[in-house]
Order: C-alpha cells, then sequence, then structure tokens
C-alpha cells in the first residue's frame, strides 16, 4: 500500500479538523458561567491580544469565532493548558535573522526555499530564504503555557464555557 | 481537394514514427524521445542531454503550460515521439500534446465504475508504446491499447476484478511483442500478480502470482489459507535485461498490513524482488526485503539496472531504496546480496545479514497501544521515481525522514472489503523532513544529501549535464548539481509535484517537462 501523502498537508489537516468536529461536545450542559468566561478571555487571561473574536482582537493566534463548533471541550481544555500538545505547522513559531542582523519573531510557515511569517504587530513578511542569515522553527506554540497557573479550575471552566460557545453565530 | 490530399500525407509522414523493439532497446541512444517508464529498461531516467547543464541552469523557463481537465493525483511519466508527448492522469484521463505548443491533441477517458475500492486515489503513472499503440491500465483493472494518432481504442482485457479489490495505476512494460503490468489492491486482501499481453491481441500470454501457494516453492511460508488474502501488490513498473531475459518487478506489502499474527511466517513472496523470465513468467529468483512485514513497506520502488565493480570485481546489479530503510544492491544474475545500508533513520533493525535477513529489534511489532518505528509507514523512500547518473556514477532517490505509531487491531477478511487491520500516525511533535538523497551504489554509501522541510514527493531526473531535477509536495521544481547536491535553481509551479520530470529535444533544444497539480509545465533555457 502506498501512503496517503498525496492528500497533502492542508487537506490532511482538514481530514484532522473533520474527525475532531465529529466529536465535539456541544456548548450545552458544559459547567461554568459563560459571561464569566468571556470576561477572562477578554481581561485576566488577555487571550483577546492574540486570538479574534468576531472581529475583536488580535491576529497574531487562529481566530476563535467557531471555535466551539470546531473543536471538543477537551481539545479546548488540553489547548489551554498543554498548548504544545497540538500545533498546526501554520501556527509554528519562526525567528529569522536577515544578513544586516535584525532578527524577526512571528508565526508563520516555510518550505525549503522561502519562509512567510507575521510579526506580534500583525507585519506579514515573505522572504527567500538564500536572502537570510538563519531562520529556526520551534513547533512550540507561542501561547503561554501558564494558564493552567494562572486560572483556578472554575475560572478555566468558565474560560471553556465561554469558548465552546463560539459557534460563529454573530458572524452569520 | 490535392492540396488537402497533400496535407493529409505530410501529416502521416510527420507521424510516421512507430516504436519499434530495437528502439526500446536502444532508449537511451535517442535523446530527442521518451520511450518507455524509466527512459531506458535499466529504469535510469538519465538522459545525455547537456544543453541544460549546471551553468545554464539559471536561465531555464516555462514555455508552455497545459490545464488538465482532470482532477486529482497527476503521476505520469510522459512518453515523447513522433512530435508529440503522451501523458496519462487521474481517473482514465489521457492525452496527446502538440511539443511546440503543448495543445491538446486528442483525448481518452473512461469513467471509472462506480464504489471502487481505493486504497490511494485514482491516479495513473503513465503509457508504454509499441508499433502505433500506446498501452495503459485503467483504475478499474483493465488493460487498454491505444491507436498512438488518434487516442482511439483498438482493444481492451481485464485484468482482474475491481469487485475483489483489484486495482491498477502503474505504466506498463513492453518487453519484446509483450505488455507487462502489475497490479494493486493489497489492502483488500487480493492475491497480486504480474501479466504479461500479446501487444497485438491483448490476449494474455502469462501470469506470475507474487503470493505462493499452498504446495508451491514457498508456500509452506504462509500459515493455513493466509496466501489466499496476501496481497503482494506490483503497482510500480519493472524493469528489463535484454540480455539475462529477465525483468525484475518489485512485490508490496502482505495482507493484512499491519496484524501480522493471522499470516505466520515469511509471507514469500511479499516485499521481495523477482527476477522473472520475460518469455515465460517463470521466477528465475527472488529475494525478499523484509520478511513477515507488519509496517506495510512495500518493496515497489524502481529496481534499477547497473553494471559496477564491486570490490574490486564487476557486477550486474539491480539496486533498491527499499521503503523499510535500507539501500539494497542485489546480483541480478542470481538474486545474491552484494550490500545493504541505511540511507534514513531506522529503529527496527540493526542492520542487513550477509544472508540478506534483517537483524530485527525485538518490540518493533504494531500494538494495540501503538508502537513507535522509524522510518514511518511510507518509509523511507516510497515509490516516486528513482535516477542513476552513469557519469556520476551515483543513484539519486527521495527519503522521508521520520517515525510513526503503528496500531494494529483485529478485523475479519470479507471479499472487497479493506483489510489492513491496522492503522497509524505520525507523532505530532516530530514531524517528518525530507532528503533527496545521492548514494554511490557501489557500496551504498550516501555521497551528499540535500534537506527538505518536508517530505518531498516528486521523482528523479539525471542528465549529462550534470544536474538532478526534482519536485517538492511545496510545488517547486528543483535542479541540483548531481556531484555536489548543491541546490542549483527551482520554480514554484503553483501545484503539488508527485510526478518525475523527464527531459528530450524539440527543435534541437533541451525541454524539462514536469506534471505539477493537474498541469503540464514545459520548460527550456531562454537568453
Amino acid at each position: 500500500m502506498q501512503a496517503f501523502d498525496d492528500l497533502g498537508e492542508e487537506n490532511t489537516w482538514r481530514v484532522v479538523s473533520f474527525l475532531r468536529s465529529i466529536a465535539r461536545h456541544d456548548a450545552a450542559g458544559i459547567p461554568g458561567d459563560r459571561a464569566a468566561g468571556e470576561k477572562l478571555f477578554w481581561e485576566k487571561g488577555g487571550c483577546g491580544s492574540c486570538h479574534t473574536v468576531n472581529g475583536k482582537g488580535g491576529r497574531f493566534g487562529p481566530a476563535l469565532s467557531r471555535i466551539g463548533r470546531e473543536r471538543s471541550l477537551e481539545y479546548l481544555r488540553e489547548s489551554v493548558i498543554a498548548p504544545n500538545n497540538d500545533v498546526a505547522p501554520e501556527y509554528a513559531s519562526i525567528t529569522l535573522v536577515k544578513k544586516d542582523g535584525a532578527k524577526i519573531f512571528g508565526m508563520g510557515d516555510l518550505d525549503n526555499f522561502t519562509v512567510r511569517i507575521t510579526d506580534r504587530s500583525g507585519n506579514y513578511y515573505s522572504f527567500l530564504r538564500t536572502d537570510l542569515a538563519s531562520v529556526t522553527r520551534d513547533l512550540r506554540s507561542a501561547m503561554p503555557n501558564t494558564y493552567s497557573r494562572l486560572f483556578t479550575p472554575g475560572e478555566l471552566d468558565n474560560l471553556l464555557a465561554y469558548l465552546a460557545s463560539l459557534r460563529g453565530e454573530e458572524a452569520r | 481537394m490535392r492540396k488537402l490530399a497533400f496535407i493529409f500525407a505530410v501529416m502521416a509522414a510527420a507521424f510516421a514514427a512507430t516504436i519499434t523493439e530495437q528502439q526500446l532497446r536502444q532508449a537511451q541512444n535517442d535523446p530527442a524521445t521518451w520511450l518507455t517508464y524509466g527512459k531506458n529498461y535499466s529504469g535510469w531516467r538519465y538522459s545525455e542531454l547537456s544543453e541544460i547543464n549546471t551553468a545554464t541552469v539559471s536561465r531555464l523557463a516555462p514555455r508552455w503550460i497545459y490545464q488538465s481537465s482532470a482532477s486529482g493525483s497527476h503521476e505520469t511519466t510522459p512518453l515523447v515521439f513522433g512530435g508529440r508527448m503522451f501523458i496519462t492522469g487521474p481517473s482514465n484521463h489521457a492525452a496527446a500534446l502538440d511539443l511546440m505548443t503543448g495543445k491538446e491533441l486528442w483525448h481518452y477517458q473512461k469513467t471509472p465504475p462506480a464504489g471502487l475500492n481505493l486504497c490511494c486515489g485514482e491516479m495513473n503513472r503513465g503509457f508504454a508504446a509499441l508499433g502505433d499503440k500506446l498501452f495503459k491500465v485503467n483504475i478499474e483493472a483493465t488493460l487498454v491499447a491505444l491507436d498512438a494518432r488518434s487516442g482511439a481504442v483498438l482493444w481492451q482485457r481485464q485484468i482482474a476484478d475491481h469487485k475483489k479489490g483489484f486495482t491498477a495505476t502503474g505504466a506498463p512494460l513492453v518487453v519484446k511483442n509483450k505488455v507487462l503490468v502489475g497490479i494493486a489492491g493489497a489492502e483488500f486482501g487480493t492475491r497480486g500478480f504480474v501479466d504479461a499481453y500479446d501487444a497485438d491481441t491483448g490476449e494474455r500470454a502469462w501470469r506470475i502470482y507474487t503470493v505462493a501457494a499452498k504446495g508451491e516453492p514457498g508456500g509452506d511460508s504462509w500459515d493455513a489459507d493466509s496466501w489466499q488474502r496476501g496481497g503482494g501488490s506490483t503497482w510500480i513498473t519493472g524493469t528489463y535485461d535484454p540480455e539475462l531475459n529477465l525483468t525484475y518487478w518489485g512485490t508490496g506489502n502482505p495482507g493484512p498490513g499491519m496484524d501480522g499474527s493471522v499470516r505466520a511466517g515469511d509471507n514469500l513472496y511479499t516485499c521481495s524482488l523477482l527476477a522473472i523470465d520475460a518469455d515465460t513468467g517463470k521466477m528465475k529468483w527472488y529475494f525478499q526485503f523484509t520478511p513477515h512485514d507488519t509496517h506495510d513497506w512495500d518493496a515497489v520502488a524502481d529496481p534499477v539496472l547497473i553494471d559496477m565493480v564491486v570490490k574490486g570485481r564487476p557486477v550486474k546489479a539491480v539496486v533498491q531504496a527499499n521503503r523499510n530503510g535500507f539501500f539494497y544492491a542485489v546480483d541480478r544474475t542470481n538474486g545474491k546480496l552484494l550490500h545493504a545500508l541505511p540511507y534514513t533513520k531506522v529503529s527496527w533493525a540493526t542492520g542487513i545479514g550477509a544472508d540478506g535477513r534483517p537483524i530485527v529489534v525485538p518490540g518493533k511489532e504494531p500494538s494495540e497501544e501503538g508502537t513507535r518505528v522509524c522510518p514511518g509507514l511510507g518509509g523511507g523512500h516510497n515509490w516516486s521515481a528513482t535516477a542513476y547518473n552513469p557519469q556520476a556514477k551515483l543513484f539519486y532517490f527521495a527519503s522521508t525522514d521520520g517515525c510513526d505509531l503503528f496500531f494494529k487491531n483485529k478485523q475479519e477478511f470479507h471479499e472487497g472489503q479493506w483489510y489492513q487491520a491496522s492503522t497509524e500516525t505520525t507523532i505530532p511533535s516530530e514531524p517528518p523532513t525530507g532528503t533527496v538523497v545521492a548514494v554511490d551504489p557501489a557500496n551504498g554509501e550516501a555521497r551528499w544529501r540535500f534537506e527538505m522541510v518536508t517530505p518531498t514527493t516528486g521523482g528523479m531526473l539525471t542528465t549529462g549535464g550534470g544536474v538532478v531535477f526534482t519536485g517538492d509536495g511545496e510545488g517547486y521544481l528543483v535542479a541540483l548539481d548531481a556531484r555536489t547536491g548543491k541546490a542549483l535553481w527551482h520554480f514554484q509551479t503553483g501545484g503539488r509535484i508527485i510526478a518525475p520530470p523527464i527531459t528530450y529535444t524539440f527543435n534541437g533544444k533541451q525541454q524539462i517537462t514536469i506534471t505539477a497539480g493537474s498541469s503540464v509545465l514545459n520548460f527550456a533555457l531562454v537568453n
């Protein structure tokens, strides 16, 4: 049997997303206070500095407006407390050094000859790798892995209730 | 009317080229054409052409692009002769193209039957040619002969029953007046084979099964009646040595793929190389790379024929970059191992013994909880075309460097249904990378490696200009220095490259052609 490598990375992730979507939980019945979770998201957690919800927030990380529809509650919990467990390739951290010594950190992807990166300010860059002094990709997430300490168990439930409620309705 | 008759006469003369057996034997000597899957019978994918070389390749630019109407995985090796290019595509598409413009001259398509059980898609890897006929397999396990001038169907034969899980994807190989074809379907509990058909009539001349039946030599390598579902597909084109009159075909994984408990034994002749008499279909010898495979490591990669000196002794060798992570050189006259060395990370064996059997590391079998094994399910080197450059004396192939978690489960056999009893996953924290590897076939040692972020998926082409061409999954057509591996040039085609490049001349100028995404792109030097 030949491998399914002809599916392509993008389609492979689509299949993964679909399988995860099958396993998603309905928002109803999730413990936690959705409104309190929304407040945690924008204030104590600072999540909105990197994530967009319904047009508001930063664009450094994945948009979350439909995340409750796309991911199971367990997956969301794991993503908050252990963000390195599953990092999509396009959200790898990349540090590049230009030949003049200037350093750029951000998220993006690279191939055999080029690199594309968006920094924390939302600036987008595209380079030939031969024009750079170095490119380093870190498959760990740029998201802090401190939320299990930052939030109490109750606060975590509130945050998850909020995330699970994000189903894209406002965007319709 | 007279003028019209004259035009037809000119057209007929321009396409007078028909392919003879002699031309196929001497395909290496005609740089203007590409007549068979591997360029020559030895499977070198090497052309002496040198107009495009290490100094000029930076001036390579596209001349035309043909947009196919077929969607799916395009894996064709085009044939070029008689002023035309002949390509196959997924879902039983095929076409003839004008070499000047890429304009489609004729199109063949046969809608695949509904409800096909496929492991991997409706791809096809190319034509074979003899006389004025083109030969291709269709996905539903049929072999068709087309008129090269018009694309009209001349004859069609059923190779096997697709309802039982058989499918066909590989380019046929013409030997003398026979059309040799392999088969796919090991994931459905089929029993693999290689067939030969008369090129004129389509009548089957011989069949050799790749799984030994009870009572046959090798039949005791299968537990009970497990041979009946033994797999051993032959989905990549073999090679041929006219002097020995032997054709060499690699065989795929046993079935079910990862639950070896239901098929105790070596499971001959799966994951093997077979030397077959081209006239009779009788096996001369076999060499099994992975006895009792449980990791889906088909041995179908190109068996490339190289005459070389090994430890001071001239040897007629056949070499293969095997999916199990080892590069092998075998004496092609008798099937004896010459040498085998790992070309990527290998965790399942510490080496290959002098008898050719792997020295297996215990505890690497698939398990219910998952077993980490390197290389992963796809290999190592999978099926993509390999190349040999007789000037550089190097053999080139793509490698995926990584590991997988292998799982097994129990599964009952039902005819025509998926029968792998297994699954595998990549390890999220260990994404595989890719390498183009150049190996000295005379000793098996890697001479250079070109590291890639993602596994390379295209096949190889090498030339007298000292260049290796290949394509990657990101869509880059890449030119490397054949002696050093240095990147010389790249071009973003906009589509994933799975097919191998070819080269030929048109109007005296060297051309490079590659299929990327659903398009065929043609390149030549610009001033």
